[in-house]
């Protein structure tokens, strides 16, 4: 639930915000959890909320510069680790909210197309549609990241025109 | 790769979340559990709180002076047609178009007849289409403040028997009140979540 929140809300900051009132929410709400969904995307749903609510309060703040305070800092190796997950994190900051909201409710929390579809409240085929969209254009995102960084390490690396080494 | 799948790499990176730290955990779960916030990093939440509190005072007071004034403006709610009409009935819904200073919230159906739901400052009313007769009236509950509407949210639930009825303004929040085959339920904050549930008389 609070990786959902991290990859809606991206700022490690409101993300937590969200975490916090999608819990709230779900204390005060469990007496009326009817059992009508599971109660695993019923637990979705409400965090999905919570982060979206967080994502147009936030909207019209201007975003922190520093990565290391928008993006949230992964486990594991530091180096290569970092530079994927700031990667995908800025690249999921780009996509539309329903493509970003569906594709973390499918890879991050592994939810199947209904759940998702009940989630968002909309048709099964249109969460298709979201997903199939959501992962071209974050395969183009960091497509371009990848290509940009490259430029960038060949310019800096490479010896200066004319040069004799 | 088929069409449900990511690069592993990016799927990867995608779930790596770092985990709360202790500290974090213990503070989100004693604030969700004690509902008020005890790090002044949440001040979001206690600023919440706060209005919520200035919410309740606020209603109370009114509804205790309300109570203990002896004038005779306090208003009554009942179904009269004689009453001035101060709202503009949608169609379908008019037994409560004779209430003074309530709006139309919705329309629903009952086994027996339809029901209208209608809204003033100071409660909601349910009211029976066939005879008109006043089948419930509720006291509106304590909302916390938000820009948060319910759109939507109950589409999944509706095939269960439950209805859409309408949404209205409470202290400057939308609420959205779903009815149910006993009951007439207010949703609503940052979450949509259920805020109360009035029970109605059974259906005959």
């Amino acid at each position: 639930m609070r990786a959902v929140c991290h990859r809606i809300v991206i700022n490690k900051s409101d993300a937590e915000d969200a975490t916090q009132m999608a819990l709230i929410s779900i204390v005060r709400a469990i007496p009326s959890f009817d059992g009508r969904s599971k109660f695993s995307t019923w637990i979705y749903r409400i965090a999905t909320n919570a982060a979206l609510d967080e994502v147009r309060r936030i909207q019209r703040r201007p975003l922190p510069t520093d990565k290391e305070s928008v993006y949230d800092s992964p486990t594991g190796d530091r180096t290569s680790a970092v530079d994927a997950q700031m990667d995908v994190s800025s690249a999921l900051s780009e996509l539309p909210e329903e493509y970003r909201t569906a594709i973390v409710l499918r890879h991050v929390a592994d939810l199947d197309y209904e759940e998702i579809a009940a989630i968002q409240g909309v048709p099964v085929g249109t969460v298709r549609s979201r997903l199939a969209r959501g992962r071209a254009q974050l395969a183009e995102i960091l497509g371009n990241q990848n290509a940009h960084s490259d430029r960038q390490t060949k310019t800096t690396t490479a010896p200066p025109e004319g040069s004799t080494s | 790769m088929n069409d449900d799948e990511l690069d592993p790499k990016v799927l990867a990176a995608l779930r790596d979340v770092a985990p709360a730290s202790d500290a974090l955990r213990n503070q989100h779960i004693a604030v969700a559990l004690g509902e008020s916030s005890p790090a002044s990093s949440r001040s979001r939440v206690k600023w919440l709180s706060a209005a919520a509190a200035i919410i309740v005072m606020l209603v109370g007071g009114n509804a205790l002076y309300a109570a203990l004034s002896p004038s005779s403006d306090t208003p009554t709610v009942a179904v009269s047609p004689n009453n001035s009409v101060t709202t503009v009935p949608v169609k379908g819904s008019t037994c409560g178009a004779g209430l003074t200073d309530y709006t139309v919230v919705g329309t629903y159906s009952s086994v027996s007849s339809a029901r209208e739901v209608w809204s003033s400052s100071r409660d909601l009313v349910v009211i029976d289409q066939t005879s008109c007769e006043l089948l419930g009236t509720f006291t509106h509950p304590t909302v916390v403040a938000t820009e948060k509407i319910c759109d939507g949210f109950f589409a999944p639930f509706e095939p269960g028997g439950a209805q859409w009825v309408g949404k209205y303004k409470d202290s400057g929040t939308t609420l959205t009140l779903i009815a149910t085959a006993t009951a007439i339920q207010i949703f609503g904050g940052p979450s949509c979540v259920l805020i109360a549930s009035h029970p109605l008389p059974a259906q005959p």
